[in-house]
């Protein structure tokens, strides 16, 4: 029962941490695409994640034990939102997708994507995916150490 | 009630390892729930309760009153080890980061290897405790 739960539990973990990689490897690919089918350049989403079970709403450490959810089973998505950020504009009149009139004729809107920031929260996504893997690889060693009790 | 040290013995051995499977669960819930906001931490609390029970089959007082009645109320009562259960409870004062999040991945994945070397080494305790009665046995 118990060790099996840890697996699935960290399991849950390396999906939502693949799945942001995902979204995030999106983003990066998409850093200057100025036209979609929605209209407009690309917006840059990102993923909203929550515990599975959710949390007792009172604060107190001590949790009558019917309402108590047992140790929790893991973290799942949200949602994917899309963020609202303004467009960057960039100056170039020759760009197909640059803006014909107004005071802001000639610059083209240019999506809300940092490269910088995609890198940092890969990083942490990544980490994020190694630590839930190596929760798993321990509860492994955990499970054949206990196999080995009535083996001698 | 148990006579048989044998029998406590690995009893207690089997209960520790139980609470350990437990606190593996919310240190993996813990490390899945590290990003997420207001996500707050919890503990386990087992071994602290456990030798609070076992100290009181000790503290036999003094002067203890004789009961002659079903009735009669004892000045002395020990406190049966097999009712403590491990108990989860929510970290719910600390804050760490600024998303109200109090996972702490360092402080986790110590607790994580500290919990799996005290399975490994519980495991090797029941592994000892049958292969003494198998000597006997022999």
């Amino acid at each position: 029962m118990g060790l099996f739960n840890a697996i699935n539990i960290a399991a849950t973990g390396m999906t939502a941490e693949r799945l942001r990689s995902d979204v995030i490897a999106d983003n990066i690919a998409n850093a200057s695409t100025t036209r979609t089918a929605e209209g407009g350049p690309f917006r840059r989403s990102r993923v909203v994640l929550r515990p599975k079970a959710e949390q007792p709403f009172w604060r107190s450490p001590f949790l009558p034990d019917m309402m108590d959810g047992g140790p929790g089973k893991g973290v799942r998505v949200a949602e994917i939102q899309k963020d609202t950020t303004p467009n960057r504009l960039v100056y170039d009149p020759t760009h197909p997708d640059a803006i014909q009139t107004g005071p802001r004729a000639g610059y083209v809107e240019m999506p809300n994507v940092d490269v910088v920031t995609e890198m940092v929260d890969m990083i942490a996504a990544s980490r994020a995916y190694e630590a839930n893997a190596s929760i798993i690889d321990g509860s492994k060693t955990m499970f054949l150490r206990a196999l080995e009790i009535g083996s001698r | 009630m148990i006579s048989n040290n044998f029998e406590k013995t690995v009893d207690l051995l089997h209960r520790a390892m139980d609470a350990s499977l437990i606190r593996r669960n919310v240190i993996a819930d813990n490390m899945a729930n590290s990003g997420v906001p207001n996500f707050k931490r919890s503990n386990v609390n087992f071994e602290s309760e456990l030798k609070r029970a076992l100290e009181t089959e000790k503290q036999r007082p003094a002067l203890e009153l004789t009961l002659t009645d079903p009735k009669h109320i004892p000045n002395w009562r020990a406190r049966d080890y097999r009712d403590v259960e491990p108990r989860r409870v929510l970290d719910y004062a600390s804050t760490s980061k600024n998303n109200g999040n109090n996972v702490d991945p360092e402080q986790e994945m110590m607790l994580a290897l500290e919990n799996q070397m005290m399975y490994t080494l519980l495991a090797q305790a029941t592994t000892f405790e049958f292969s003494q009665i198998n000597m006997v046995l022999r």
